[in-house]
């Protein structure tokens, strides 16, 4: 692996540098600027993917390989998307092949952090031990009902509801027109509603 | 405004999404109309149950697990860098070649 310092390495002028400039940097062996590609970009996507998968160990095995998959390709990218829509569709697109293959083993879904029941507890215990069961429960059965939509619709809900994105970001990282995106935007929140109507 | 209308647009009302116009044609539109209302309410509920989800956050840096599975990576050069980087003599003679091997 080549080792090509960015033109300014301090820490401050390495977050000036345009995503695309690194990316270029990537492309031609830059450790350095896949280091700072990494550090801008970790968290969004592990949010993303956590979302997506409805599992935290997943979604970190996820990140790895988009970033391997980035580093692999850099010099592929042609510059037509920004950099985080090409980061997010490769994400969806592993995230996607992860999913098909969890089907073949079910598993124990991984509550994030928060809802661990073991902090202490403060003020009321038992009225706070209990808000938080309610609140895993409610999510549980959210990550349950994306679980069993199809990939597209999963994903453009998370996209929706959980990462805000516009529908601008929404168009260039499904490859939907804005047409077919709101109509089937609203197809999936209707099949999600009768899913938690169930459930619930 | 229909409730067809109001059906596409609801998800974007509640999000705060739409314009001020837009927004109290909506909020008009669902003082007449008791299942649009409805519809409204479930919107809502829906959106508070994505907003009750956990905070997610990555607690460790992935740049130390990440770092050695990058050794491996062919030496690749961006294509547009690969396809002129060879003098233009050399690429007319050798496209006839490489037309004739396939």
């Amino acid at each position: 692996m080549t080792a090509i310092d960015l033109p300014e390495t301090t820490r401050d002028s390495r977050r000036e540098v345009t995503d695309e400039a690194l990316l270029r940097q990537i492309a031609a062996g830059n450790d350095v600027a896949m280091q700072e590609l990494v550090r801008r970009y970790q968290g969004p996507l592990y949010r993303f993917l956590t979302r997506f998968l409805g599992s935290s160990d997943d979604a970190e095995q996820a990140v790895l390989n988009v970033f391997v998959r980035v580093w692999q390709n850099a010099g592929r990218f042609e510059f037509r998307s920004q950099v985080s829509t090409w980061l997010y569709r490769i994400a969806f697109n592993i995230a996607r092949d992860m999913h098909a293959a969890r089907k073949a083993r079910p598993q124990q879904e991984s509550l994030p952090e928060e809802y661990a029941l073991c902090d202490p507890l403060v003020g009321n215990a038992e009225d706070e031990a209990m808000r938080r069961i309610e609140r895993a429960e409610q999510y549980r059965q959210l990550q349950e009902a994306l679980g069993q939509l199809n990939e597209m619709d999963r994903l453009l809900l998370v996209l929706y509801y959980f990462e805000d994105s516009s529908y601008e970001e929404m168009q260039n990282i499904s490859g939907l027109s804005y047409k077919v995106l709101k109509t089937r935007l609203s197809r999936a929140r209707q099949r999600l509603r009768a899913l938690l109507g169930q459930e619930s | 405004m229909n409730c067809r209308e109001f059906e596409r647009e609801i998800a974007d009302y509640v999000a705060g999404r739409l314009n001020p116009v837009d927004a109290n044609r909506m909020l008009a539109h669902a003082d007449a109309c008791a299942s649009c209302r409805t519809l409204e309410q479930e919107e809502r509920a829906l959106r508070q149950r994505f907003a009750g989800a956990p905070e997610v956050t990555l607690s460790t840096d992935l740049w130390a697990k990440l770092a050695p599975q990058l050794q491996e990576r062919p030496v690749r050069r961006a294509r547009w860098l690969w396809r002129w980087s060879w003098p233009l003599p050399s690429r007319m003679v050798l496209a006839p070649v490489a037309s004739l091997a396939v």
